[in-house]
This record gives structure tokens, C-alpha cells and sequence, in this order.
């Protein structure tokens, strides 16, 4: 089962994307921050991909995503990072970080998966 | 597409979420056509209308849905060309795209009740597409003879492969050429390019090439990419880029134009296939796409009786492809088939070229994991979309914890009263304060939740009036002001009917045909205004036409026709009092009614509807100036305070602000005059009803009887029940459904304990 | 493991990450002779395309799977069923065109 890390500092969107994606058969994981995902990270969890927001109290979406790719067990990891629409200059730094592709919120179940099947293999 | 969405549970939120969704941009994209029917340069309304109908057929790609998809895609197609500049948007366009989109609700409606599409419905589809292909075909031919091809050159990198592009992808007449260059260090940024182009939209043909001569084997770095995609597609050019979207920066896109073999060579080159032809053909990218289809439709469980099916299909598809049938005529077992279809899709196949019409037939179902990416809608707020039920089990559990907060002060007075406790009363009466508090927040936050702007109601007006003015032949400019009043979602729902009745109304009946009005010295093209505002705890909508107003004369005459009162009152009334008419019950009939105007409901039918839902309705005209009808309705469903009764030991519920007093009189104190009953009380003689006989029970009398004394109007009235229960907050329901005519009830309620509270709606049965 | 190896054989089953790429190449590397197993690849990662495309071993199987099988099986050698014919394949990189052709 595909293993996917949700980072969001939004209990709501952790709850609604967490919904859609275990129901379509994926296995879960939540952090809450940037800080809990890294840690998370670092102590063994290993998601086939991460997706997390953007902009977070604490530690945002480019340095979780800064944190991923420095990491060499997780180098190779897609990251999906949500977006808003006004955040597009955002994108194109995010790509630079190592972001795989974005999101834009509000996500919609179709797109959500219809993306994480897009930069997961085997998903 | 079983495979991918094997849990029914998301399957059937996704359907429930695509429905909802393609409602909207369905909605979305008749507003923008009736736009563009208006002004075919508006470029913002074109792109809106191109974006909705893009985004149903990538929602409608997750499902089983060919009929939707096939005739969404051709729409599209032909929209493509318009948004481009190639084609106008006309009258008879918008009728056949309108038509074709009035199609496509139908179609959601079968597949929310039914889960599929009714048998009939590809017909219709190829019907459509057919007409829109044409109206595309004329664009083509145009641009092609007057050499005005919209289309790029070849790139240097697709020259060498041109005879193989071209072969593989027979039967389109238009490619998009990609040329995909990985960054080195992609890898690090979780790519899989690959991954990525094999799931290219509709790809035709692939080829990869090192992007560097490869180094030395011994220096070869496996975690630097160094390939480049070159990659023909038959998907149009947005679904390619939108497919890339992550990687902008390292496509180069061209779309080409493919030279289309004349038609009547065709044949032989069919005649001539086989593993001898010169170059390796390949099935083409549609057909790979069917069998592929029916290698998945065989492999399902279930599908096994189907078979035959499938073999004819294959049998199709063989013929439509030039090949001669691997299969045997009768009998083909679901081993034969699947073997079948296993041999035709191997990479080395033989291939003929396709015949074109078999082509066009079968447009090119894309596949859901393409499209399932290709929607992002843009959009700043933080929203969630959440279906009605949900809002409205919110609501009802606010209800009730509403009413069940009520048993605090019952409570508190039990435990002062029957057990002593002063302190715990105390205790009690605090908690229940802060319960209030926050229960009167949570009512407050739901009834805004279920706030929403009357556009959602006002969309569906302009595709009326323009259908019904296009019927009439009148010419009809329809004003709609203050979309962004928002009121309560039954309300809005509640007015859609009355709202639609007071339209047509006016269409029919007050407007003046063109040439009428030019005689009167009137503008040809009549302006119908909506208007919705706020006042106050109201939403106010007014609906006026500068039509030729209503003939108080022939009201008047009407009226007394129909008998609802007598001449010489009827002449007594100002014209005012008179135009009033027309809310009487049975003014309207079907023979005042014409086709269009309605199925026999009159403003009686408007204002009753109104005036459940607590609002009311004015008419006003001028005679030669037009006719203005205004509803208002209270702006949200508030928390309604009743008193509970009792009547044949079923519980009512009658509005707390019509009871002034209760009482209990001994039978004998109510005075009979023939069939009138009535009590003196404090000195004032108030007239009685018994609700048992208004509601047809039988007749309960009692020695001491409960009489509500209520103010209804200007009048005093006492009602004679079985008994009092108690004042309680309740939120009322409209009846819905088979009910919703039902006189003499305003709605229900659900209390605590499960029961359903009827509520009388008094001013109707008094 | 997605990629199981035997003495002669890389057999790729399933789901063939860039996690294997590394070792692969190594693999591929030590021994010119050695060639890879894909019938039962399932996906295969565009770092483990490039050491077939570059150091080009044998192919014992190509991929049965639909789009690996349409699409990346005609950029491949075809497949040998002996050993004996390896030895003089070792190392050359076929063109584009040939593998075409």
C-alpha cells in the first residue's frame, strides 16, 4: 500500500485530504507542522510521497521540502506542495526547492488524486 | 475504470462530487453562452465557456461515461476554434450547443439516479458531435482554401521521424509535437520523466534519445538524467500542456497540421497491409485505446456474459482498422477473445491505416488517469465543499440542542423545588446561560452557512427568457441587479418556482410583440428587470417589465365571470384594488393560460408559496408603463418560538407571536348563535373555531375546554384544542416534495425525542 | 526488492524505484555478459531506463505490461534466448534508428 505524508498546519485540510486518500486506498500520515513532519522524517518514516503546504506557522512548505531532498533517504521522494493561486511566484521557487508539482487549494478529491497518481508510480 | 476507484465509498462521493460539480459549470457555461450569444467577441465569456466544458469532460473522464464524454469532447472541439478566433458564436450555435448541453444535464440526472447512462444515449451523442464537426469541418475547409493554416511547421527534431509520426497517428488530421528535456538533477526533485510520458494524453507515437552522447559506461552517473522525450500526441494542445504543467520550462510544444490521405486511396492501402507494408505500422492511438478498453471490460468480474459483445466490438474495430478478424464468427469463448485482443495489441501487430469515418465515429475517449489532472481550479478563498445533507443535519442537531437546553430551567426549578438544592439550581442556571450562548452562536454560524446569493437562483433566468422571448418573437433584454443578495438556501429554493411563474408572466403577457411596441413609440426590445436587495431581516425581489401593464377593466371582468365576487363590488374597487384580483384563487385558468405561461398555476399559487415561507407579495401596474411584482421573504429560516398543542393526542405547533392569552372555560360559558360559537372575556366577546373541526376530526367535547385566544390580523380569534403543552424553540421546515401544497401548515419541526411537530400555519386555516 | 539478482540475471518485478539505479548500474557494470529480466516490471523508472539504454544488456524478457510493453519494448534490444550470442553485443550502444529499424 502507497504510504503518503500529509504536512498542514489546518486540522480541516488534514482531515478532508486524509479522507479522500485512505479511502482511495492509500496509507495516511498527518503532521500538524513542518517541524513534526521533519522529525518525522528523520526518524524513519518513509512516505512514497509527501504533500505539504505551503505556508505554515513555523517552518513553511519550501524548507520542509529543503529538509526532504537534503535527507538521502528521501532525496528521491515526489512533493506535492499546495498552493493558492496568488502564491504563483511561490511555484516556480518551490520547483527550484524540489517540489515535484503543486496543488491548489481548495483541492478537489478529483484533482487531488488524479495529481498524487500523476508523480506516484505504481499509485 | 474499476481498477482505480475499487472502493465504492469514494466512488460514490466522487459521482456525488462530479455531479455537483458539473451542475455548476453547466450553469456556468449557459450563462457564458447567452453571453456570447450577445456579444461573440467577448473573449472572457468564450474562454469561461471553453474552461467549463473542458473541466466537465476531465471530471466525466473518471467515470463510465462514453456518451457524456464524446459529445462534451466535440463541444469542445468546436469551442477550441471559437476561442481561437476561427469560428463566430451565432443563434443557431448557441441553440445547438445549448441543446447539446441540455443533453449533458439529462444525461447527470440518469447517471445520479441510475449510476449509468441509458442505451439510447450514444446515438444522441454522435448526433451532436455530428452537428459540431460540421460546423468545424466548414472552418477547416475555409481556412485550408483560402491557405490560411493556423497550424506550426514541423520542428527540425520531428523531421527525420516524420513518415513514422504520420503513420502512427492515421486518422487525425492534427498533432501536438512535444519535445520533452528533463533537467539533469530531476530526480531530486521526485521526477520520474518516464513515468511522467508514458502517461502522456493520447501519446501516438515516442521516442527517446540520450540528450548528451552517453559518457564513458565507467563514468555513467544513473542519478543524472540525460534523456530527451520526443513525443507525438493527439490530444489537443491544452490537455499536452496541462499534462506538463510541473515541468514549463523543459517542453518545447508544437501543434502540426497532418496531410490527410485522400479518401479514395484509402482502400488499397488497406488492401495492401499487412506485415509486408512498408513501414511498421502501429494500431492507432484510438484503437489501442478500445481494445484496451475491452481487454479491461473482459477481465471484470461479471462481465463474462458480455462477451459477445465484446467480440463484435473487436470484429468492428478489426474491419474499421483493415484487419481481417482473428476471430471466429460464432462462439468466440472469453479465452478466444482476450487472446484476441492480447495478439492485436502486441507492439508488433500489423496495422492498415484506418478507415476515416469508422474514425470519426468513435472520437477519441481519453483516458481517466490523463484527465483526472487536468482540473486546478483557481481559486483565493479557503472553501470546502460540502453537500446539503450535511449542513442540514447540522442544522437539525442545532435544533434540537436548542430545545433540548430548554429542560435546563426545568431542571434548575425541580432541583430547587423538589430536592432543596439552592446551590445546584445556582450551578444549573449558570451553565445553562453559557449553553444558551453558545447554542445561539452555533445557530448564528449554520444560518450562515445556509446562506447563499440569490445568483445561484438568478443563473438559471437568462436561457427562460431568452428561450421563451425567442418562442414568442418578442425581443426581450433581461436586467438582473444585486446578484450578491444572499438569503437563506430554502428561501432562495422556495422562490425559484414563483420567481419563474412571475417571469413568464410578464413574458407573456406584459411584453409587446417588437411591432407593437414600435407603434406605441416603446424601444422594440422590452427590458425585463430582476432585481434582489436587502431590507432589513428581508430579502426583497422585485420583478418589473416596462410591458403594457395590467387592464384593471379586464380583471374586473374576469373576476365576475369566474364568480369570485359580484358586480357591483367589483365596480367599487380602485383600479389598484382591482389589479389585486389576480392573487384570488381560480383567476387564473388553463384558458387565460397560454402553453408557455405555465401549467395552470396563477399569482394565487405564487403568493401561497411566498407567504409559507413567511413573506409576502405586492403587484403594481401601470396601464400602457409595465408591471411590477416585488416578493419579499424574511432573510433566513430563524428559530421559530411555538406553543405545542395537543388535538386528538397528536402534537401542533402554533406561533408564539399570534397567542395572546390561554385560557380554560367550562364548556357551558361559550355562547352558540346557529352555527357560530363565541366567549366573552373580559368583557369583550371574541369569536370560536374548534381546530378539530376545522381539521375534519371528529368532534371532542369536554366540560372544560383550552381556548387560545389569537391575534390574526386585525381580529381577535379563540381556538378550541385538546390541550396546552409549552412554549418551545423550534426551526421550521417547509414541506418539501408531495407536501409542499399542503394548505394549512407552515412546515415541521423535529424535536428532541424524534417526534415531528406539525405547525400550523393559522392565518391560511382561519 | 523489486530487483532480484541471480548470477546472470537482473529480474525486475513490479514496481522498480530509483532506488535500485545505483546499485543496477553496478551491477551491470561488473559483468558485461549479465542481462535483466523485465516481464514482470510493472513501472519502470526513467533512472533504471538509462543503464538499459547506455550499457545495453541483453534482454531475457521485455515488459508485459500495456504501456511499458507499447512504448519502451520498441526502444529495446529484442530479446535473446541464449547466452551465446551476448559477448559480441557487449557494450555497443544500438542507435535510435536501429532499434527502429
Amino acid at each position: 500500500m502507497k504510504h503518503i505524508l500529509i504536512v498542514d498546519d489546518s486540522p480541516t485540510i488534514l482531515m478532508s485530504m486524509e479522507g479522500v486518500l485512505s479511502r482511495a486506498g492509500f496509507q495516511v500520515s498527518k503532521a500538524p507542522s513542518g517541524e513534526d513532519a521533519v522529525r518525522a522524517l528523520q526518524n524513519g518514516v518513509r512516505p512514497n510521497l509527501v504533500i505539504t503546504d505551503l505556508n505554515m506557522r513555523g517552518m513553511n512548505g519550501i524548507d520542509v521540502i529543503k529538509a526532504i531532498r537534503a535527507n538521502s533517504a528521501t532525496r528521491f521522494t515526489p512533493v506535492l506542495m499546495l498552493t493558492t493561486e496568488s502564491a504563483q511566484d511561490k511555484r516556480q521557487e518551490a520547483r527550484s526547492a524540489g517540489a515535484t508539482g503543486w496543488l491548489v487549494k481548495p483541492v478537489q478529491p478529483n484533482d487531488l488524486l488524479g495529481v498524487v497518481r500523476q508523480v506516484m508510480p505504481g499509485a | 475504470m474499476s481498477d482505480q476507484m475499487d472502493n465504492k465509498a469514494e466512488n460514490a462521493e466522487l459521482a456525488a462530487s462530479f455531479v455537483a460539480e458539473t451542475r455548476e459549470l453547466l450553469d456556468e457555461a449557459n450563462s457564458a453562452l447567452l453571453a456570447l450569444e450577445r456579444k461573440p467577441e467577448d473573449q472572457e465569456a468564450i474562454n469561461n465557456l471553453f474552461r467549463c466544458v473542458h473541466s466537465i469532460k476531465g471530471a466525466a473522464g473518471l467515470f463510465d461515461l462514453p456518451a457524456l464524454i464524446h459529445l462534451v469532447h466535440a463541444g469542445e472541439d468546436l469551442l477550441g476554434a471559437m476561442r481561437d478566433g476561427k469560428l463566430r458564436m451565432d443563434g443557431a450555435a448557441t441553440d445547438e450547443l445549448l441543446a447539446g448541453l441540455d443533453h449533458v444535464n439529462g444525461w447527470l440526472d440518469q447517471f445520479h439516479r441510475d449510476g449509468k447512462l441509458a442505451p439510447d444515449t450514444m446515438g444522441i451523442a454522435r448526433q451532436f458531435a455530428a452537428l459540431y464537426r460540421a460546423r468545424l469541418g466548414g472552418e477547416r475547409a475555409a481556412a485550408q482554401a483560402s491557405g490560411d493554416i493556423a497550424y506550426d511547421a514541423w520542428p527540425a527534431w520531428a523531421e527525420p521521424a516524420r513518415e513514422a509520426i504520420t503513420a502512427a497517428a492515421m486518422g487525425v488530421d492534427a498533432l501536438v509535437l512535444l519535445r520533452y528535456t528533463p533537467e539533469e538533477g530531476c530526480f531530486f526533485s521526485g521526477d520520474d520523466p518516464l513515468f511522467t510520458v508514458l502517461q502522456t494524453p493520447q501519446m501516438a507515437w515516442l521516442d527517446i534519445q540520450p540528450r548528451e552522447p552517453w559518457p564513458d559506461p565507467s563514468r555513467f552517473d544513473p542519478y543524472a538524467c540525460n534523456l530527451m522525450f520526443l513525443i507525438a500526441s493527439a490530444a489537443t494542445r491544452a490537455e499536452v500542456e496541462m499534462h506538463y504543467r510541473y515541468v514549463p520550462d523543459c517542453i518545447e510544444l508544437v501543434e502540426v497540421a497532418l496531410q490527410t490521405l485522400p479518401r479514395d486511396t484509402v482502400p488499397e492501402q488497406a488492401s495492401a497491409s499487412g506485415p509486408s507494408a512498408p513501414t511498421k505500422r502501429k494500431l492507432t492511438a484510438l484503437a489501442v485505446e478500445l481494445l484496451e478498453a475491452q481487454r479491461r471490460a473482459l477481465s471484470m468480474p461479471g462481465r463474462h456474459g458480455q462477451v459477445d459483445d465484446i467480440a463484435v466490438t473487436l470484429r468492428n474495430l478489426c474491419s474499421s482498422q483493415g484487419l481481417p478478424s482473428p476471430l471466429v464468427d460464432q462462439g468466440a469463448t472469453s479465452q478466444d477473445v482476450a487472446q484476441a485482443i492480447d495478439a492485436l495489441l502486441k507492439p508488433d501487430a500489423p496495422a492498415g491505416p484506418p478507415d476515416e469515418d469508422s474514425a470519426a465515429q468513435f472520437a477519441p475517449v481519453p483516458r481517466a488517469a490523463d484527465l483526472a489532472v487536468e482540473r486546478v481550479e483557481p481559486s483565493t478563498d479557503k472553501t470546502l465543499r460540502v453537500e446539503q445533507v450535511k449542513v442540514d443535519t447540522l442544522m437539525n442537531l442545532v435544533g434540537e440542542l436548542v430545545v433540548a437546553k430548554n429542560a435546563l430551567p426545568f431542571l434548575a426549578r425541580d432541583a430547587e423545588m423538589k430536592f432543596g438544592c439552592r446551590e445546584l439550581a445556582r450551578e444549573i442556571k449558570d451553565k445553562y446561560a453559557v449553553i444558551d450562548r453558545i447554542a445561539r452562536q452555533m445557530q448564528n454560524s449554520v444560518m450562515d452557512i445556509r446562506m447563499m446569493p440569490v445568483s445561484d437562483l438568478f443563473r438559471r433566468f437568462p436561457r427562460l427568457v431568452r428561450d421563451v422571448a425567442r418562442k414568442l418573437d418578442k425581443k426581450v433584454q433581461l436586467v438582473i441587479e444585486g446578484e450578491a443578495t444572499e438569503a437563506d438556501k430554502n428561501i432562495i429554493e422556495a422562490l425559484a418556482e414563483p420567481l419563474t411563474h412571475v417571469l413568464r408572466n410578464s413574458l407573456d403577457h406584459g411584453i409587446e410583440l417588437p411591432a407593437e411596441r414600435a407603434r406605441l413609440g416603446k424601444d422594440e426590445t422590452a427590458t425585463l428587470r430582476l432585481r434582489a436587495f436587502q431590507e432589513g431581516d428581508s430579502v426583497v425581489i422585485e420583478v418589473s417589465d416596462d410591458g403594457r401593464g395590467i387592464d384593471a377593466g379586464r380583471v374586473r371582468a374576469k373576476a365576475v365571470e369566474r364568480g369570485l365576487l359580484d358586480a357591483e363590488r367589483a365596480g367599487g374597487l380602485t383600479d389598484d384594488q382591482a389589479v389585486q384580483l389576480v392573487f384570488l384563487p381560480g383567476f387564473s385558468t388553463a384558458e387565460q393560460v397560454s402553453d408557455l405561461s405555465g401549467r395552470g398555476v396563477g399569482m394565487d399559487a405564487v403568493r401561497t408559496v411566498v407567504e409559507r415561507h413567511g413573506g409576502n407579495v405586492l403587484l403594481s401596474s401601470y396601464a400602457g408603463e409595465g408591471t411590477k411584482v416585488v416578493l419579499k421573504l424574511p432573510l433566513s429560516m430563524a428559530i421559530t418560538r411555538v406553543l405545542t398543542i395537543e388535538l386528538a393526542g397528536q402534537l401542533y405547533g402554533v406561533p408564539m407571536d399570534l397567542v395572546v392569552e390561554t385560557v380554560r372555560i367550562g364548556s357551558h360559558s361559550i355562547r352558540r348563535m346557529k352555527e357560530a360559537e363565541a366567549v366573552v372575556l373580559r368583557d369583550t366577546v371574541i369569536p370560536i373555531v374548534r381546530l378539530r373541526k376545522i381539521l375534519g376530526m371528529d368532534p371532542g367535547d369536554k366540560a372544560l375546554e383550552s381556548i387560545l385566544i389569537l391575534k390574526i390580523g386585525n381580529s381577535t380569534v379563540g381556538l378550541i384544542i385538546d390541550d396546552f403543552g409549552t412554549g418551545m424553540d423550534i426551526i421550521l421546515k417547509p414541506f418539501a416534495g408531495i407536501l409542499m401544497h399542503m394548505g394549512g401548515f407552515a412546515g415541521t419541526a423535529v424535536l428532541g425525542d424524534g417526534r415531528v411537530l406539525l405547525v400550523l400555519n393559522l392565518k391560511e386555516l382561519l | 526488492m523489486p530487483i532480484s539478482y541471480s548470477t546472470t540475471t537482473a529480474k525486475f518485478v513490479g514496481e522498480c524505484s530509483i532506488e535500485d539505479a545505483s546499485e543496477l548500474t553496478e551491477w551491470l557494470l561488473a559483468k558485461p555478459a549479465r542481462k535483466v529480466d523485465l516481464a514482470q516490471c510493472r513501472n519502470l523508472h526513467t533512472a533504471l531506463l538509462q543503464p538499459l539504454l547506455v550499457l545495453a544488456p541483453a534482454i531475457k524478457a521485455l515488459p508485459k505490461e500495456e504501456r511499458l510493453a507499447r512504448w519502451i519494448s520498441p526502444l529495446l534490444p529484442a530479446p535473446v534466448a541464449s547466452a551465446t550470442r551476448i559477448a559480441s553485443r557487449k557494450r555497443t550502444k544500438p542507435s535510435i534508428e536501429q532499434v527502429l529499424a
